[in-house]
């Protein structure tokens, strides 16, 4: 692997900032999940900069969340392709084809129904010079990209998981079908983007990893006895594990707390677990928080066991708090923010062993947490919006030239 | 420079970022395809500038309509060149971008290509970018076959300072996969050398030493096609190229100046290094590969030629070149006596045999000799430093190959015809390093093989089989015409190979002395032998060039497809009789399909070739599945069929073995079948036999009322409800299973979902303890009832007849009496490796051979050498599929932490643990307890402590064992379901009353 990190990437001095009509399309853009989130700050940090942004969703939500709930208009253009429908028919396979003629017509039908969200697609980009640039972040949503007139437009392809994670799914053959022609395809970390190209057969990978959600300022205290750990509380984010590793780690610490924010499905067994393992007085799960950097400031170690990542942004943020960090090493993105020694410490996926004497090693070294939370912060600054926008605009002109 | 005359359409203002050079020369085909690829690049600020070599077909005017795009330019050489030097030069001259590419009119490139180049560009500020070609192979039938160019060069994205950062890279010739910077082309005035042959060489090796930064990028640039022609039918006659040969090696001479002032500048000798290194490990083998097939003068010339060059060569490169088998040829063209106009030197046998060794890799050419514990290519020149340097070859391993399993060199002698369609064929194999002692007993057989698809094959016995010197010689007659009869058509080119099987002279003991097996090897030569000429007039005149031996052929499609066979040698160096068409009729009918193209007979071969490909579809395994799961598992089940496996078909071993022989023994009404994954070799003759993955195997599964196998069958399958699946597992887990192992905690819910799904399908789970229930079934969350009655493997270690079983075996794999027999079955280590066994065999054997035999069973997956000194004391049975008979022939074992300790705790005999490396081994995975503290036997961790504990091995049954009582606590403890009766209770549960008759 390569040591070339964010912060050694040459911005070229040309280019500048040429306003551009930029278009992200999305499956859907009304509902509260990791794409949509980042997707609605992608745009808004756009619009700063000065572009003209169009966030453009497939389908309708059944719920759709109000993202600005005080009735502010967000400063970007929506537009939903098929706002009556909440998903695709599946495309039957060979066998079924023949066994279920029902649903093969059913199919057929369904796919005149996408021609008519092509040409609402098409209409939109007709509004555009050919400056513009679509960024397409999901890959259902690609198939109306591909169809659609693109009048010159360059396309963007966008991956949110590790080159693992999609292997391992049916994203994988979709990937390799409807981005291999598009200008760039983005994947979060450099590791991930190797990977595509090596194995994956993608010629036009390049990486981009997410924003800072907020600055680089530091705040935790080094001597506070507390461990913290912040997510969805999901059977993906391994919070069995980590209790599991608490309960071996906390044994002769007893001054020691773990704080868990998030909430979840997994709430009830997780506290059930915990009651088992003998550490419900060392852990308390404080329920979901919209204060991410006050949470973790509240801590001296973050602890992630997670079973998947894609680029953690949970790592991010605790380095942006000047937190050490013990982790699962289960993506590129944790081994690209989490430097064993430096800023933090990695254990193999699952094994709570590890994890455990890791943990306890960071718990007995008050310097080692001051240390590395430093050397964390100051990794963490590449990942500025600032600095994430310039990389967008080398990506931007380089599709252009 | 020859001048130029242009027709230019005006270009676009702004200037290209990539300028794109692409040479034609009468190409009219496939030039629109090559420019195509440009003008379709995801970069698009690019321009093309086609250069005609003066070509005088219709390509002039396909380029000038390519002109017509903007972004297109054309220019016509006044005059044929003859290279691609001249046309890509003035490319240059005329390019305006900031980078530049070069692309020949039959290939494309990657349509990513452009704008990965400039982005590398960009990033790193290098002089020159270079990324993956493929070499596109595309055959007569329109299949094509990508194969990349140097691809270990290119496997991450990198950034070179200068060229001594990767000598290596100097390997990778082309220019065409490469991005160079106009400002750099035009500061270094570098340029094609015009009026050579391999101008790229010289080109790329004065870009590397001049670049100030070199990027390599993983992404594929440039597809280079390549179509092949017809199979090659002999070696080729070089006679006409000794031109390039003279220019290869003018341009390498050129290289090296370049490269003396490159060094006098201050750059890195280690860059001419391995520059030679290069030159000795790929131009020469170029020649050197068919060198002895050529004739006398050319072979003269070649060698002069190669000499006077490899004299200005750096000794070290000899060192640091890891093509051995080369290093061996430019030694003794260097200092050797090769050949002469007048004749072959000394050292002619020698190159032959490195030159047959390039042809096929794995073939043992030369006659080695041993000297000082090394292995020599040839005795002479050793007492030369370089020499012995040079010539040593002990890193090939041949020395350690078997006799059953070397490729040993046969060379044909002497071939002659005897009238009446018989011949005589005579020759001799190499006894390398004297592997078949003078006394051996030998026979041999010839082989009759067609080269293509072996429909048939016929074998002769050979009559005359000896001794003589360091070779076996032998002679057979055989009655060409009556004993071997071919197709017809699709067999026509015929090879012979000879089978030599050795047995050492009537041994100390019992029987014959040790077989030493079979040894086979195609018939090689470099030239038809004297006398092989004409149809029985056998005159014997030793002309070279006089026409081979021909005799008649019967070919089972009769005389209409082929009447004469024609001895010759193939493009491989091996000897081959040729089926050819002598009367009017057949040579009708047989030409058109030696014809390259063109013709209804060869299309028609075309579109069955095509047709195959495409309905390779239907063993997609999607399909498979899915008419599994909708139609076979609606069929009615076969009362009594049980479908057997073992290790996902890898053997017929393990549990489900001993279950199938005892239901075979009980008369068991129903159809038995057996799986196998590779070769059915080694499976019952009396069951049926499925292929894994086949449509069989699946409609066996479906339609089976039990389902017996010991790891899993395929997870995509379900179980039907009216099957019943009797799970037996494979041993009892040291390691952590299920839910304790890291590798399971960490899988994602759809892949824990996956396995639960697949492991629930287990009805029954055979277990030899509680530790089995806890650790396997519980881990794990199975619903499967657990059958506490043991494993039917270890029936026979509880028997009583145990130890008479133990000394049938023992005679059966040829052990000798009085030695202790000790089992060394360590665990997996890693896949794929030669297996290191951590402490010296070859000493094991100086101070225990006389007493003691090392039996090694390695995983399946691992490869073992056992020296050749070790040989007498050391045997590797990792092939053995069944270990349970290996540990009835055992008086003692040695093993680390493999699973065998559960089963051979019950045989009751010492047991005794060699384990160096304790900490990795734990790291990884854990394990349930701790082994080295409960070892039920010494514990040891150095080669010296094992030598030790293997003198102090007491017999069995010997009270002052310290270890007994522990190893009686140890079976206890973890087989305390075994009584010996496991195979009868499975048969009692699930299949009383199925006999036949009843």
């Amino acid at each position: 692997m390569t040591d070339a990190t964010v912060a050694e990437v040459v911005v070229p001095v040309s280019g500048g900032s040429q306003p551009r009509d930029v278009y992200i399309v999305c499956n859907t853009i009304d509902e509260v999940g990791g794409v949509q989130r980042w997707a609605r700050r992608m745009a808004e940090l756009f619009t700063d900069r000065g572009h003209r942004v169009h966030l453009v969703g497939v389908f309708a939500v059944a719920k759709p969340h109000d993202f600005f709930p005080g009735g502010e208009q967000p400063a970007y253009a929506t537009a939903v392709l098929h706002p009556d429908r909440f998903g695709a028919p599946g495309k039957p396979y060979l066998v079924r084809r023949l066994t279920h003629p029902a649903v093969f017509l059913k199919y057929k039908r369904w796919l005149k129904i996408r021609r008519v969200g092509v040409n609402r697609l098409s209409a939109l980009f007709a509004q555009s010079p050919a400056s513009g640039v679509v960024v397409c972040a999901q890959i259902q949503a690609m198939e109306w990209v591909a169809q659609a007139d693109k009048h010159g437009m360059p396309v963007i392809g966008i991956s949110h998981e590790s080159y693992a994670a999609s292997r391992a799914s049916t994203r994988y053959g979709r990937v390799r079908r409807y981005y291999a022609g598009v200008a760039r395809f983005l994947s979060l970390t450099e590791e991930d983007a190797t990977a595509w190209t090596r194995d994956g057969g993608m010629f036009n990978t390049g990486s981009m990893p997410n924003p800072l959600p907020f600055p680089a300022k530091g705040g935790s205290d080094p001597a506070a006895k507390v461990a913290v750990a912040v997510g969805r509380l999901s059977y993906e984010k391994g919070y069995d594990l980590l209790l599991d590793a608490w309960s071996k780690a906390a044994a002769g610490r007893p001054d020691w707390t773990l704080k868990i924010y998030g909430d979840g499905p997994e709430r009830e067994r997780l506290t059930e677990q915990a009651a088992a393992l003998g550490v419900a007085g060392s852990v308390q799960f404080m329920g979901a928080t919209n204060e991410v950097a006050e949470a973790m400031n509240g801590g001296s170690i973050l602890v992630s066991a997670s079973r998947a990542e894609g680029f953690p942004m949970t790592l991010l943020e605790a380095m942006a708090c000047a937190l050490p960090c013990v982790a699962a090493d289960c993506a590129p993105g944790v081994r690209e923010l989490v430097r064993p020694d430096l800023t933090g410490y990695l254990a193999p996926p699952g094994n709570t062993d590890i994890l455990a004497e890791r943990l306890g090693r960071l718990m007995d070294d008050q310097a080692a947490r001051e240390r590395m939370g430093l050397a964390a912060l100051s990794r963490v600054e590449a990942y500025g919006p600032e600095e994430i926008l310039a990389r967008w605009e080398t990506v931007f002109a380089l599709v252009h030239r | 420079m020859p001048a130029i005359s242009t027709t230019a359409t005006a270009t676009a203002a702004a200037t290209p970022e990539v300028s794109v050079v692409v040479i034609v020369y009468n190409d009219a085909l496939r030039l629109p395809a090559a420019v195509d690829s440009v003008l379709r690049q995801t970069l698009r600020n690019l321009e093309v500038i086609i250069v005609d070599d003066h070509s005088t077909d219709s390509t002039p005017k396909v380029a000038e309509k390519l002109a017509l795009d903007p972004r297109v330019s054309y220019v016509r050489l006044e005059q044929n060149s003859g290279g691609c030097s001249a046309p890509r030069n003035a490319g240059i001259e005329r390019a305006r971008g900031t980078y530049v590419m070069f692309l020949d009119s039959d290939d494309t490139l990657n349509q990513h290509a452009c704008m990965n180049m400039v982005a590398t560009g960009d990033e790193s500020g290098a002089d020159l970018i270079a990324g993956v070609c493929i070499r596109r192979h595309i055959n007569r039938s329109g299949i094509t076959n990508d194969v990349p160019w140097w691809p270990e060069f290119f496997n991450e994205p990198r950034v070179l300072e200068s060229i001594s950062d990767l000598p290596d890279l100097l390997r990778d010739t082309l220019s065409t996969n490469k991005c160079y910077r106009r400002q750099f082309l035009l500061d270094h005035a570098l340029r094609f050398p015009e009026g050579y042959h391999y101008e790229d060489l010289l080109f790329s090796a004065r870009a590397y030493l001049a670049a100030k930064r070199i990027a390599l990028i993983p992404d594929t640039v440039y597809y280079w096609n390549v179509v092949v022609r017809a199979a090659q039918k002999s070696i080729s006659n070089r006679r006409s190229e000794i031109g390039n040969l003279r220019d290869r090696i003018a341009i390498h001479r050129m290289i090296d100046e370049d490269l003396a002032e490159y060094e006098r500048g201050g750059g890195d000798p280690a860059v001419k290094l391995h520059k030679d290194a290069k030159f000795i490990g790929h131009d020469l083998t170029l020649y050197l590969r068919d060198l002895p097939y050529q004739d006398q003068d050319y072979i003269a010339e070649c060698t002069t030629l190669f000499r006077d060059y490899l004299a200005t060569v750096r000794p070290e490169a000899f060192g640091i070149c890891d093509h051995k088998v080369a290093v061996v040829g430019a030694y003794l063209l260097l200092a050797g006596e090769v050949a002469t106009a007048e004749g072959p030197g000394p050292d002619w046998d020698s190159v032959v045999a490195v030159a047959e060794n390039l042809i096929e890799r794995s073939r043992i050419t030369a006659d080695l000799v041993e000297q000082d514990a090394r292995v020599f290519w040839t005795g002479r020149h050793l007492d030369s430093e370089l020499g012995r340097e040079a010539l040593d070859v002990t890193e090939l391993g041949w020395q350690l190959a078997e006799f059953d399993r070397a490729n040993l060199t046969a060379r044909l002698t002497g071939l002659e015809s005897l009238g009446g369609g018989r011949v005589r064929i005579s020759g001799e194999t190499l006894n390398v390093l004297g592997r078949v002692p003078a006394d051996a007993v030998l026979s041999a057989k010839l082989d009759f093989r067609p080269r293509s698809r072996a429909v048939r094959k016929y074998q002769v016995k050979v009559t005359e089989v000896r001794h003589e010197g360091d070779r076996l010689v032998w002679s057979a007659d055989v009655n060409l015409t009556k004993t071997v009869k071919p197709l017809g058509l699709i067999d026509q080119v015929w090879e012979v190979t000879c089978r030599i099987t050795a047995q050492e002279a009537g041994g100390q003991t019992t029987g014959g002395g040790r077989k030493l097996g079979t040894a086979s090897a195609k018939i090689t030569a470099t030239r038809l032998p004297r006398g092989a000429n004409g149809d029985g007039d056998g005159s014997g005149d030793g002309k070279q060039d006089a026409k081979p031996l021909t005799v008649t052929a019967k070919p089972l499609l009769t005389r209409a497809t082929g009447d004469r066979w024609v001895a010759g040698i193939d493009h491989r160096g091996r000897f081959v009789f040729t089926l050819t068409a002598h009367n009017p009729l057949a040579r009708a009918i047989t030409a058109p399909l030696e014809r390259a193209e063109g013709g209804a007979s060869v299309r028609l071969l075309r579109l069955l070739q095509r047709t195959n490909q495409k309905l390779q579809v239907l063993s997609d395994p999607r399909i498979k599945r899915d008419v599994y799961q909708k139609v076979l598992v609606r069929l009615p089940i076969k009362r009594g069929s049980v479908v057997f496996e073992s290790h996902l078909g890898q053997s017929f071993s393990d549990n489900p073995k001993y279950i199938y022989q005892a239901l075979h023994e009980h008369g068991h009404k129903g159809r038995l079948f057996w799986s196998y994954a590779d070769s059915s070799a080694g499976f019952p003759a009396d069951a049926t036999l499925v292929r894994r993955d086949s449509w069989s195997y699946l409609r066996a599964l479906a339609r089976a009322e039990f389902w017996v196998d010991n790891q899993g069958f395929p997870c995509t399958l379900t179980k039907r409800p009216g099957t019943t699946y009797v799970q037996t597992w494979h041993g009892t887990a040291l390691k952590t299973m299920g839910a304790d192992n890291p590798q399971i905690r960490a899988m994602l819910e759809d892949e824990r979902r996956r396995l639960a799904r697949s492991v629930n399908r287990f009805d029954y789970f055979l277990v030899r303890s509680e530790y089995d229930v806890r650790t396997l079934i519980e881990s794990f969350g199975m619903r499967a009832e657990p059958l506490r009655i043991g494993y039917p493997r270890n029936d026979s270690l509880l028997a009583v007849d145990r130890d008479e079983r133990g000394r049938q075996l023992r005679a059966r794999f040829g052990f000798p009496d009085n030695r202790k027999v000790v089992l060394y079955a360590p665990t997996f280590r890693s896949a794929d490796s030669v297996f290191e066994p951590g402490f010296d065999l070859e000493r094991f054997a100086r101070e225990f051979g006389d007493t003691h035999l090392l039996l090694i069973r390695a995983h399946y997956l691992n490869t073992v050498t056992v020296p050749a000194r070790a040989r007498h004391a050391v045997l590797d049975l990792s092939a053995h599929p069944d270990v349970t008979e290996l540990i009835l022939a055992s008086d003692a074992l040695v093993t680390d932490y493999s699973s065998v300790i559960f089963d051979y705790a019950l045989f009751d005999r010492p047991m005794v643990f060699f384990a160096p490396d304790t900490e990795r081994y734990s790291q990884d995975r854990g394990t349930y307890f701790d082994l080295a503290e409960r070892a039920p036997g010494q514990w040891t961790a150095t080669e010296d402590d094992l030598f030790a504990a293997l003198r102090a091995l007491p017999d069995p049954d010997d009270p002052a064992d310290p270890y007994r009582e522990r190893r009686r606590e140890f079976a206890t403890e973890f087989g305390q379901y075994e009584t010996g009766a496991a195979g009868e209770h499975l048969l009692g549960k699930f299949f009383a009353g199925s006999q036949k008759g009843q």
